[in-house]
């Protein structure tokens, strides 16, 4: 059933592609078909190589914020002392357009990979800090004392408390701010490198090269999509209760 | 079983009881009752070994509690389940914290879900169930580990009123079939005559006012006799005196 969603919305994309390259007869829309052709064979030459270093770098910010965002948020959430000197900080920031740092972090850890990453860490960051942050603040003190009460350990208070208790808006977290990167990945790939996907596309645009610029664009897409079916399965494996509760709220 | 000896317990600099001596024996039950904000789940927490006595001190057995003790189970009002695990893995939780082998772990489980008639709600999450059916699940959770002591916190106060009277009986059998002692905080003051061998009353000074024996504690059928009533009616004078003299 969530496989032919993914299959339908694809194909609809397609076909109004499709009409768009049929109506407006230039060449700044390819044919959807050469285009998914020439993606593959350049798949396997200079495609993956820009792919690869753009993957490389939103993975490596999510990796970074996920640390830092739920230890920093677990913490936070927890002692309430820290937390009032600390959360103003971290609302003044929060609603700051990150990329407009860009310029700044470019000065400071120079044009390459460096300030990109810490650009998208961020964006994710933010996000993550707060909400792992709200989650833990959701929690009753009766949780506490409840798994207490039974004689857990801290690695068991985070295996059966904390972690479950954060994971549901941690993915919605996730969602938002990984759309979000990507987009300003894209922004940040036309300064000063030669790889990644965001270069690739402004470069075969420059070039004229449009069929080349689309299969970007589509590697782009299959990127995010791939990123959201990711999250999407975890959710479905993990926190099956919020989706049942949830359903809850509109019948009764 | 229990001694408590002129405990008080603080808040940072906030004194929420005071003066607190109780005494209970194996194999009996008292209930603890007053207004709400008196420091009845304090003095719970604190004979679970979750909060620390500021003056006086806490005998379990003979030994002092410092922090929680194996065989005691706590079961809380609204909090106890996790709504991320399913009725049975949240029954399964206490046996699983204190590693006990899978096969003994599946076998003392699933004997209990089936004592407490809720084997066929195994797999649901406590958002699915009612009220009545949370707390079973709650008891059978903290069956599972054997205590030889139940501390209650108002585990009945969100239910209509026949559920609980369902429920308040089914803890009476629990308890003669498994040789529990129990401590139960209520404000409720059916609940407390019910279910109370001793009722301990508390003032709203976090202190406790007076302490009444209960002859008529055990009988499943209680609700139907007057001396019932006028038990609870006695209750209530008592509760109430402290009303206008503080
Ligand atoms: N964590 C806490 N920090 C500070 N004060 C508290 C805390 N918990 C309870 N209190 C205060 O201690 C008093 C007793 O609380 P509690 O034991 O919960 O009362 P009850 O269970 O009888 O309603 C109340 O006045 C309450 O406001
Ligand atoms: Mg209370």
């Amino acid at each position: 059933m969530i496989k032919n969603k993914s299959l339908y919305s694809s194909i609809i994309v397609i076909i109004f592609w499709y009409l768009l390259y049929l109506v407006i007869d230039i060449k700044v829309i390819p044919s959807p078909i050469d285009t998914i052709i020439e993606f593959f064979k350049l798949l396997k030459g200079k495609l993956i190589i820009h792919l690869s270093y753009s993957i490389f770098r939103i993975f490596l910010a999510l990796i970074i914020s996920l640390i830092l965002g739920i230890s920093l948020g677990i913490f936070l959430g927890l002692n309430k002392k820290y937390d009032e000197f600390i959360s103003p900080i971290i609302y003044l920031l929060y609603p700051i357009p990150k990329i407009s740092f860009l310029p700044v972090l470019m000065i400071i850890f120079g044009l390459g990979n460096l300030s990109k990453i810490i650009l998208i860490t961020l964006i994710i960051l933010f996000q993550i800090l707060v909400t792992t942050k709200d989650s833990i603040k959701e929690l009753k003190k009766e949780h506490f004392y409840s798994i207490n009460s039974m004689g857990a350990n801290n690695i068991q208070i985070y295996k059966h408390l904390i972690f479950p208790a954060i994971l549901p808006k941690l993915l919605t977290a996730l969602r938002i701010s990984i759309a979000t990167s990507i987009a300003v990945l894209f922004f940040a790939e036309n300064f000063a490198t030669t790889y990644g996907i965001g270069y690739f596309i402004m470069d075969s645009w420059i070039r004229v090269n449009y069929i080349q610029m689309f299969s970007g664009i589509l590697a782009i897409s299959i990127l995010g999509l791939f990123i959201y079916k990711s999250i999407d399965l975890i959710e479905r494996k993990y926190c099956r209760w919020i989706t049942l509760e949830n359903n809850n709220e509109y019948f009764t | 079983m229990i001694n408590v000896d002129n405990l008080k317990v603080k808040y940072d600099d906030y004194t929420a009881i005071k003066n607190i001596n109780l005494n209970l024996n194996k194999n009996k039950t008292c209930s603890i009752i007053g207004p709400s904000g008196c420091g009845k789940s304090t003095l719970l927490y604190s004979l679970a070994g979750i909060l620390k006595p500021f003056e006086g001190t806490i005998k379990i057995n003979n030994a002092y509690v410092k922090s929680n003790r194996k065989k005691t189970g706590l079961i809380l009002q609204n909090y106890g389940l996790f709504p991320w695990k399913t009725v049975w893995e949240n029954v399964i939780l206490g046996l699983k914290l204190r590693k006990v082998n899978k096969k003994e772990l599946e076998i003392k489980a699933t004997s209990i879900l089936k004592k407490l008639n809720i084997i066929k709600l195994r797999d649901k999450y406590p958002s699915q169930l009612s009220g009545g059916q949370s707390q079973r699940v709650a008891i059978a959770r903290t069956l599972t580990t054997e205590p030889d002591l139940l501390l209650m916190d108002e585990p009945f106060s969100s239910l209509d009123a026949l559920t609980r009277e369902d429920i308040q009986k089914f803890l009476l059998k629990i308890y003669n079939e498994n040789n529990l002692t129990i401590c139960l905080v209520t404000h409720n003051i059916e609940e407390a005559v019910f279910l109370g061998q001793t009722i301990y009353i508390m003032s709203k000074k976090g202190t406790i006012k007076k302490v009444i024996n209960n002859p008529h504690f055990g009988d499943s059928s209680l609700r139907q006799r007057k001396d019932f009533h006028s038990m609870c009616n006695h209750l209530r004078m008592i509760l109430k005196e402290g009303d206008t003299n503080d």
